[in-house]
């Protein structure tokens, strides 16, 4: 009798333990389950809003970074904008359009702004569509300068991507860089009146120059080649621009 | 015993001389001779071997029977003469 009690009362901690263990995994799983409170959501949002806007940024950022680091905020801002030119899409091109540091935080306020309106009331939507409004217009604005821009760094990285392919041996660029140079010298002297060649006959030494490169290029590096075909009228409105020609 | 001396002289120097002639079968450099002496014009068809000579100098023979010298000038220019 008296041991039977014993053993019911040294019984008591290990039932106490086991229960214990089983309210603690009840409420784990429970805590799962259970949905925050409103309150700490918000906050939780709001507390996330700069990392969930710089997702999308990062996302377009990466490609880009391994290229050229410095480039962050003309990506950054391509990402927010709408593509409102005729440049080609590829983004290794367009990254090096703008070193424009303002879109940035412009960039992020809109990004921020959106994240805003998805989380927030109905009724706080109305201050918040001016921000949205407001970065549209700014971006037409700077559309045509930002266009010249473009073009004029797209033949600085199209130039880059030429000397680092791999598709062309050195000899090969070097006798390319000549053929360029030589064509060059003869739009140089042609707008200084030194030669009696016309636009025509220079078009189609341009364009017997682009197929000899596009020639070494379609095989090993098709994506060059296809931006150079992309970029050939560009290039050419510049070359047969005397203007545009002197600032080269 | 002369015989043996002779011919590890005459292997020593076969190896001493024989050091420049390299890379002559390097397909890399064989397309690019190729590309190059098509951009000038010339007549070659394929670049089947490349000889270097110096730095930027190299004897190529084409599959037309045709020999040239490609090299680059002190102005920077490549130059490929039919040899």
């Amino acid at each position: 009798m008296s041991s039977s009690s014993f053993e019911s009362i040294a019984a008591i901690p290990v039932r106490a333990a086991g229960l214990l263990c089983v309210l603690l995994a009840a409420g784990c799983a429970g805590l799962e389950r259970e949905p925050p409170p409103p309150g700490a959501a918000q906050a939780e949002v709001v507390a996330d809003a700069p990392t969930v806007a710089d997702e999308p940024v990062v996302h377009a950022v990466t490609p880009a970074v391994a290229a050229e680091p410095e480039v962050y905020p003309a990506v950054v801002s391509t990402v927010a904008e709408p593509v409102t030119d005729s440049a080609p899409p590829p983004v290794v091109a367009e990254p090096a359009v703008r070193p424009v540091t303002p879109s940035a935080p412009r960039t992020t306020e809109t990004s921020i702004a959106k994240t805003q309106v998805a989380s927030a009331k109905p009724s706080a939507q109305s201050p918040v569509t001016p921000v949205l409004a407001e970065p549209p217009q700014k971006k037409e604005s700077t559309a045509p300068r930002t266009g010249q821009q473009q073009a004029a760094l797209d033949m600085a990285a199209l130039e880059k991507r030429l000397r680092e392919t791999k598709a062309i041996g050195v000899f090969t660029k070097i006798t390319l860089k000549n053929q360029v140079d030589d064509l060059l010298n003869q739009f140089r002297a042609f707008y200084q009146g030194r030669i009696k060649a016309t636009l025509a006959e220079l078009r189609q030494a341009y364009d017997r120059l682009l197929l000899k490169v596009l020639a070494l290029l379609q095989d090993g590096d098709q994506p060059l080649a296809s931006e150079i075909v992309a970029s050939r009228d560009a290039i050419w409105g510049i070359l047969s621009d005397p203007v545009k020609f002197a600032s080269l | 015993m002369k015989y043996v001396k002779t011919w590890m002289l005459v292997s020593v120097m076969a190896a001493l001389f024989a050091a420049p002639s390299f890379a002559a079968e390097d397909p890399a450099l064989l397309k690019d001779m190729t590309s190059v002496i098509a951009l000038l014009g010339l007549p070659c068809g394929q670049v089947v071997s490349a000889t270097q000579q110096a730095d930027n100098d190299h004897i190529v023979s084409c599959t037309d029977g045709n020999l040239y010298r490609v090299f680059v000038n002190a102005e920077g220019r490549v130059v490929a003469e039919k040899q």
